[in-house]
């Protein structure tokens, strides 16, 4: 098994994909996360000035989802269907658009508390979150998983996103009961609850 | 085993739907190339999403641009068996992705006047955001032949594309990086890529 070293800021936002997907597959790694002060330094060393990068035996590989998705198959989490790893790259793709959304549109935006959260309920809630949650309840209605018969990183990341949104905004999954069942479920995976509740706490997601 | 049946469906435009189109043109997989004309809002109910690029793959929707395109460069024999060097190929398309909103909504359907799109580009968006991505690449093609060193994928067709795009307004774009030029040369020239450039319809 190669070396791996996953180096990024203390927080969940572009990281914790492949975080999840190192501890759901029991991967060793070294989880570096640096300060904000020290970044200006590392910059001009990470391919494309830009965090997350992850080494994999000293060679640096940049963009998050490129990692994420490497590290899922060394999980067993990509499934060996074109199509299917295709359907996956796809539902990953959608909720990673919606998540920079929400720090884009809400996290950032340089206002007041109560101008953020009316953004967030009155315009990023019903017209971008909404739609995503309805396909995907209808997506889950009967099946275990969201794409073929298998856990896969596309399960990972619905639990990982809305997980992280329905603590901020507790009733965010009232109205999709299977997408609530199916974050708890993966949520509740031996090695993902484990790191849920032993790995590092950020503030950030 | 039999190909599926693919209709891909997009605006009359290369943008987000080329690299797939030049996937299946390199690997002479037929599709149905279906350009919405003038009624989206019609047909924007029957995609998933409501967002274009959709590939129906026998009849079901595929969405998500860069998934569709790896699907279909994996088809076309564009993506490197190895687990490592595949992530390498899809980390720098999603580098080249992400010039797609400085390229399309600023440069080609920008607002400015011409003069001021070239002054965006000459002070902005090519010393800023091209250059370091040219740079990188150029270092990295100086001794070989394409991205992935001694097989074509669809790393070098993202290049090609993007890299081609820009320089089409902005010609002088890749005179410093002659490593980057030979590959979005090179590729133009592979035959199946040659024959689908010269006959696909014009437009952006």
């Amino acid at each position: 098994m190669p070396e791996y070293k996953l180096i990024y800021f203390n927080m969940a936002a572009r990281a914790e994909l492949a975080r999840w997907c190192f501890a759901y597959g029991g991967i060793e790694y070294e989880d570096k996360r640096i300060e904000f002060e020290d970044w200006p330094e590392m910059k001009a060393d990470m391919p494309g000035g830009q965090l997350p990068v992850l080494m994999v035996d000293d060679k640096p590989l940049p963009e998050s989802l490129a990692i994420s998705r490497y590290i899922a198959k060394q999980a067993g989490l990509v499934p060996e269907d074109d199509l299917e790893a295709a359907y996956c790259d796809a539902i990953v793709d959608t909720l990673v658009a919606l998540h920079m959304t929400v720090i884009e549109q809400v996290m950032m935006l340089k206002a007041e508390c109560e101008e953020k959260k009316r953004v967030m309920m009155e315009e990023v809630v019903p017209n971008k979150i909404n739609p995503r949650l309805n396909m995907l309840n209808e997506k889950l209605e009967d099946r275990d998983w969201v794409v073929s018969d298998q856990t896969t990183w596309a399960d990972l990341q619905i639990g990982l996103l809305f997980g992280m949104l329905s603590e901020k905004f507790p009733d965010m999954l009232a109205d999709y009961p299977n997408v609530s069942a199916h974050v708890e479920k993966v949520r509740a995976l031996e090695p993902i609850a484990e790191w849920i509740s032993n790995g590092p706490e950020t503030e950030i997601i | 085993t039999t190909m599926p049946e693919y209709k891909l469906m997009y605006f009359n435009l290369q943008a987000r739907a080329e690299l797939t189109r030049l996937c299946f043109a390199y690997g002479g997989i037929a599709y149905e190339d279906d350009r919405i004309e003038g009624t989206w809002a019609e047909r924007k109910k029957e995609m998933p999403g409501g967002q274009v690029p959709v590939l129906l793959v026998d009849g079901k929707p595929l969405t998500e641009s860069l998934a569709m395109a790896r699907y279909i460069a994996k088809q076309a024999g564009l993506v490197p068996k190895d687990d490592l060097q595949a992530a390498h190929c899809d980390a720098i398309v999603d580098t080249l992705n992400g010039m797609m909103p400085d390229i399309y909504q600023k440069v080609i359907f920008g607002k400015l006047e011409p003069a001021e799109k070239q002054k965006l580009l000459k002070e902005d968006l090519v010393p800023n955001k091209f250059n370091p991505v040219l740079n990188r690449l150029n270092e990295r093609l100086s001794n070989q032949d394409w991205f992935l060193s001694d097989m074509v994928t669809w790393a070098d067709i993202a290049i090609s594309f993007m890299f081609g795009k820009v320089a089409e307004h902005y010609p002088t774009l890749l005179n410093d990086y002659p490593h980057v030029k030979k590959v979005v040369d090179n590729v133009q020239a592979l035959a199946p890529i040659k024959q689908y450039i010269s006959t696909r319809p014009k437009c952006n």
